[in-house]
């Protein structure tokens, strides 16, 4: 596949062509979105000033991302509720912190990603979890009725090539790739040039890449 | 670097967009082999890595989170001023590093910053400890002062220094560890207060948040404590039990300590129990707490009364299918069998220093709580519902009472604590959920063919006999839901209870099948191959179409002439085609070749394990029993069960096809319970399409296999009866653990699902080896509970077939005594019992009609009508359910047929015997789709 086939079979999740192109319908959900980013800057705010429904709301919202991060980024399943707890625990003694005029994610994946961190540098734990533990989670949402066995065993050698990535590429292929924040946007959350985040994720891809024509290789040879 | 280079570059940094948005690239693509291979490569990657289920955090995990945080100091909210001085507190500070970092510079610094090589890894935990950590400084410095001073030789001795300290905090992290280890599983009574919990801030960070003291937070008694992480617990004394002030974690596995202590305080009230007891002897008991002390399994022992061997032998009363003489013979072979049985336990007992008058009294399932034989000396055990029911002798007249004298006495029976035995709610109980078309599908074909000159309005009787609706959401995060409820809202003292243990699974199913590894097994042994000639035609030719790359099918025929008629691999259209004419046609010379059915049974097994392979999915080597016989002997189905059993054990499942309309149920479930695969029916040639796909697709239809439903009463709580069930002896139970371990095995091999059975549990067990989507399943529990609190706790382990883990459900039910009024989900489990009730009455009524005792089945109808009446007008909430007004006008119906003249008809009889059946199915079950 080509790159004018890749843009023909849709790969670009970029504006489709084949709508018609609606400023009005555009404006209004511009403007849900700001005020849903506006409300979820306050929700520190509120939490400060003693609103007890704030630190919930923002629980929820950040509690899949989060979890899914640590997960990924390899925090073993013995620590990962400590971790989770602590990230949370950060959060609120550091609400007062918080400036509205930033956006919240990025702050809050700044506190996660040196929790790991400050988790993997303590604990010298930089272990990767089996796959078993690795798919045992307690619930996700549904990825999809379309279960095949060759999928799930793609998604199954996937986890285990991740987790032998060194910490840094895999911090940086969580952020961007699984969770999908812009490369700018995870410099800043792991304080990194720009360039070194870009470097990373190259080498994460490459690896992911090696191992798979790797495990190929070896499929083929069995 | 040469074109190529920079463009995978490119691609590999930027991920596939990049192509998008660069002309050149595009063009350099289009033309370059390698690169092009390269996006291909990199999109499959991140399509793969998007597509990674997204993980959500425990509900119990971000329920203490909140918990932890409301707990903590509440936040400070920081005015615009403090920010200001923070940022010029910020700059003064570093204004003074950058001061103090040249004159250190100056001072020699140098030579050992530049060589130690751990401050270039950013993620080391001494990266910049001496720097920044004021009290190693001074530590570090008067080590450092008796030393020579030169500045070589200073700096390697500081770096060795550095290398000690290092080396002691590593010690004192594994003390800290072994500590830790050898600590109480209880929490300590008293935690430190705030700002006790030494958080030095071991390593500097450039995370503002990092040093950020954490609030001491209570831990609740009885729980364990959840270890903190991080360099600041090396800064704890080591002798001392290491303090922490977070929020335990359910799901931690730290907490898995709890579950220890509970089922030791548990065993400590039974063993109490036991000392109390007067029913064995003193020894006895003794013997029996100290095995429960150390934490052995009770003894499972037979029970000549309730748990007889029956599962092999139980009659099958499916609307008179079997001749009187077939009914006779199971039942001698019954009563042999249970006979024998009770003479082993007998003779057992014996040596076990138990007296012959105490085992007719007492069956000793469980050390703990003696049931008395008394209970089950009149019941009979209802094949539908699977509850026992007392008998009536024939002729016996029933008091007729008013409707409201039946719903009390209905109402007065639930709350009775009079005479009640009870049984001990552990080990293994049967399962009686068997997947696949439902019993009714035999009935309905069955009714089809029947003749009768009763009008009867079908479809208004199937309207009428609809099962209740049940409060079970579909899950939408797993594969698997579990629900429990009870009848009462509120208790205040000792008060028998129902239990509800729903199961739910997931709408989610598969939608492409997995290749299968399929061997036809056609048992023809009772019928004349050309009697379902056409509907065996049709079936080879649906399987003929259905068959795609890489599915594996062979035909296998049992009787005579038997053998192995279509090897794997020549299953084509022309091969069938040729074996079909031969098989039916009768001027063809008849081969001598015999093969019984277990025979066959192995041979296809043997065919089937050749092709079998440890990465092939579960439910993929599939035997399809194809059968219109209607009759085996006793050894011959005890014999098929145990080879069924073990080739599914082996991970060759059995799936049952029953041809025409006369096939045992009874023995079709007893085999596809002992194959874990699905029970089929197919009455006529045009459902052989669907039966064939719905069997093939099976294997991706299922969403939870190996479930394990865990029932565990709280302590104080007894169990009277679990309806539609029974548990199991010890043989019965092994072969559960069995087929259990082995599904648990397959599935790691093939879907790397990790293992994680082979230990018994507590409480009551339930073994199901899979349910398909969109199914659910109802288990309801008679029991007593003395007082307010804890009733029950149910796990459900099972092997999540969505999103490939291993998973867990649980449910828990807390009765307070606050009076509070009866909700829907109480009444459901009312209704649920009704519908037992009302399903056993019909399948009653049924039997008494084949009978033909005609009175009695009127008696019964009567009976039922008047209970459903009494209770709507004596039970509020009821008086205008509409479950309930259905099942009146449906028992209605059927006493207004009852009372046609055409009914003493001997053929009538039979044909509405099997409708009532079959409306007794439905009841519980539901229509067929």
């Amino acid at each position: 596949m080509n790159a004018n086939q890749a843009t023909a079979a849709g790969y670009h999740p970029g504006k489709t062509m084949t709508k018609e192109h609606n400023p009005a319908i555009d404006l209004t959900q511009r403007r849900i979105e700001m005020e849903q980013r506006h409300a979820r800057r306050q929700w520190l705010v509120r939490h400060c000033a003693g609103d007890q429904n704030a630190f919930p709301e923002l629980l929820q919202w950040l509690r899949a991302p989060l979890y899914n991060y640590l997960m990924r980024c390899g925090v073993h399943t013995d620590s990962r509720d400590d971790v989770f707890q602590e990230i949370f625990l950060k959060i609120h003694s550091a609400a007062a912190s918080y400036q509205t005029s930033r956006p919240l994610r990025p702050w809050v994946f700044s506190i996660a990603a040196n929790t790991v961190r400050n988790h993997f540098r303590t604990e010298k734990n930089r272990r990767s979890i089996p796959l078993n533990d690795a798919l045992e989670c307690h619930a996700d949402p549904a990825p999809g009725t379309e279960r095949q066995v060759t999928a799930s065993e793609a998604i199954s050698w996937l986890e285990q090539a991740i987790m032998h990535l060194p910490l840094r590429y895999r911090e940086v292929l969580v952020l961007t790739i699984i969770q999908g924040l812009p490369l700018k946007e995870a410099a800043a959350i792991l304080k990194l040039p720009l360039n070194t985040v870009k470097t990373h994720l190259r080498r994460a891809r490459l690896a992911l890449l090696e191992a798979r024509a790797s495990r190929e290789r070896t499929q083929e040879h069995v | 670097m040469n074109r190529c280079q920079k463009t995978q570059q490119q691609l590999a940094e930027s991920g596939p967009d990049a192509v998008l948005q660069d002309q050149q690239l595009q063009q350099h693509l289009d033309h370059c082999p390698q690169c092009s291979e390269l996006l291909e490569a990199l999109q499959q990657l991140d399509a793969e890595l998007t597509g990674m289920p997204e993980l959500d955090a425990p509900d119990q995990l971000v329920a203490n989170t909140l918990q932890a945080v409301r707990q903590a100091e509440p936040a400070a909210q920081m005015s615009g001023f403090d920010r200001n001085r923070l940022r010029w507190a910020s700059g003064f500070a570093a204004v003074f590093v950058a001061v103090s970092v040249a004159g250190l510079w100056q001072a020699g610094w140098r030579e050992m910053v530049l060589q130690r090589d751990y401050l270039t890894d950013p993620f080391s935990s001494t990266a910049s400890a001496p720097a920044s950590d004021p009290d190693r400084l001074n530590e570090y410095e008067e080590e450092q002062a008796p030393d020579d001073h030169s500045s070589i030789g200073q700096s390697n001795r500081r770096a060795e220094i550095i290398e000690n300290q290092r080396k002691r905090e590593l010690n004192s992290r594994i003390q800290n560890k072994s500590a830790r280890q050898a600590e109480p599983a209880a929490a300590p009574p008293e935690l430190p207060a705030a700002g006790e919990i030494a958080f030095p801030g071991g390593a500097s960070d450039t995370n503002p948040t990092d040093n950020i003291p954490m609030p001491a937070r209570s831990v609740p008694t009885g729980l364990q404590r959840v270890d903190t992480t991080g360099s600041r617990v090396s800064q704890v004394d080591p002798k001392s039990p290491r303090q922490s002030s977070y929020i335990p974690l359910q799901d931690s596995s730290e907490l898995r300590g709890n579950d220890k202590d509970q089922q030791q305080a548990y065993q400590q009230n039974l063993r109490e129990q036991l000392l109390n007891s007067q029913t064995l002897p003193r020894d006895e008991l003794k013997a029996l707490a100290k095995t429960i002390a150390d934490g052995r399994l009770p003894t499972e022992q037979p029970s000549p009364g309730d748990n007889p061997p029956a599962e092999l032998v139980r009659i099958a009363t499916t609307g008179g299918s079997l001749s009187a003489g077939e009914s006779a013979e199971y039942r001698a072979q019954e009563k042999r069998q249970r006979d024998q049985q009770a003479l082993d336990y007998h003779l057992t007992e014996q040596t076990g220093g138990l007296e012959p008058a105490e085992i007719e009294s007492v069956i000793p399932q469980s050390p703990a709580e003696p049931v008395a034989e008394a209970r089950f000396a009149n019941k009979q055990r209802n094949p539908t519902t699977g509850s026992g029911k007392a008998d009536q002798a024939p002729g016996q007249e029933i008091r007729r009472s008013p409707p409201v004298d039946q719903a009390q006495q209905f109402l007065n029976q639930l709350d009775s604590l009079d005479g009640l035995s009870y049984q001990s709610a552990s080990g293994y109980w049967a399962n009686n959920y068997v997947p696949g078309d439902p019993v009714i599908a035999f009935l309905q074909s069955q009714l089809k063919q029947r003749e009768t000159n009763v009008s009867i309005d079908h479809s208004r009787l199937q309207q009428l006999a609809q099962p209740i609706w049940q409060p079970f959401d579909m899950p939408a995060e797993a594969a698997l839901a579990t629900y429990l409820h009870s009848d009462k809202s509120h208790i205040d003292g000792p008060t028998r209870l129902r239990l509800q243990v729903g199961l739910q699974t997931s709408e989610h199913r598969g939608g492409q099948r997995p290749a299968m590894n399929l061997a036809v097994v056609l048992d023809l042994q009772d019928a004349t191959r050309t009697q379902f000639s056409t509907e065996i035609r049709a079936l080879l030719d649906a399987l003929q179409a259905a068959r795609q790359t890489g599915d594996r099918f062979s035909l296998t025929i049992a009787g005579q002439p038997g053998g192995v008629l279509i090897p794997a691999g020549e299953f084509r259209h022309g091969t069938v085609a040729v074996a079909v004419n031969q098989m039916f046609d009768d001027a063809a010379p008849a081969s001598s070749d015999t093969l019984s059915l277990p025979q066959a049974i192995t041979a296809a097994g043997q065919d089937l394990i050749s092709a079998d392979s440890a990465d092939s999915v579960l439910g993929t080597n599939l035997m399809l029993l194809v059968t219109a016989t209607t009759w085996y002997s006793f050894e011959d189905l005890l014999q098929l069960k145990q080879l069924v059993h073990q080739n599914a054990v082996n991970g060759l499942l059995l799936s049952a096809v029953s041809l025409g309309s006369k096939s045992n149920v009874q023995i079709i479930n007893d085999l596809v319970l002992a194959g874990q695969g699905q029970r089929r029916s197919l009455p006529n040639a045009d459902a052989a399409k669907s039966v064939i796909e719905e069997e093939l697709y099976t294997a991706s239809r299922a969403v939870a296999r190996a479930v394990r439903l865990r029932i565990q009463l709280a302590p104080g709580v007894k169990l009277v009866e679990v309806h539609g069930s029974r548990r199991l002896d010890t043989d019965q139970a092994q072969r559960v653990r069995q087929a259990e371990n082995s599904i648990d095995q397959r599935l790691a091999d093939n879907l790397g699902i990790a293992v994680d059975r082979g230990e018994d549990e507590a409480g009551i067990q339930i073994v199901i080896p899979a349910m398909p989507a969109g199914s659910r399943h109802v288990v309801l529990l008679d029991v007593v509970a003395e007082q307010p609190g804890p009733i029950a706790d149910v796990q459900v382990r099972y092997k999540d077939l969505i999103h490939l883990r291993n998973a867990v459900a649980r449910a828990r039910l807390n009765l307070a005594d606050q009076p509070r009024s009866a909700g829907k989900l109480e009444l459901n489990v009312i209704k649920n019992l009704l519908a037992l009730e009302l399903a056993e009455t019909l399948s009653n009524t049924s039997q008494s009609l084949v009978e033909q005792d005609i009175q009695a089945a009127k008696r019964q109808l009567s009976n039922a009508h008047e209970l459903l009446s009494g209770l709507r007008q004596q039970v509020p909430e009821l008086a205008v359910d509409a479950d309930l007004i259905r099942d009146e006008q449906l028992l209605a119906e059927y006493q207004r047929m009852l009372n046609l003249d055409d009914i003493n008809q001997y053929v009538n009889q039979r044909y509405l015997a099997d409708a009532l059946q079959l409306a007794a199915f439905h009841k519980l079950t539901g229509p067929l789709e």
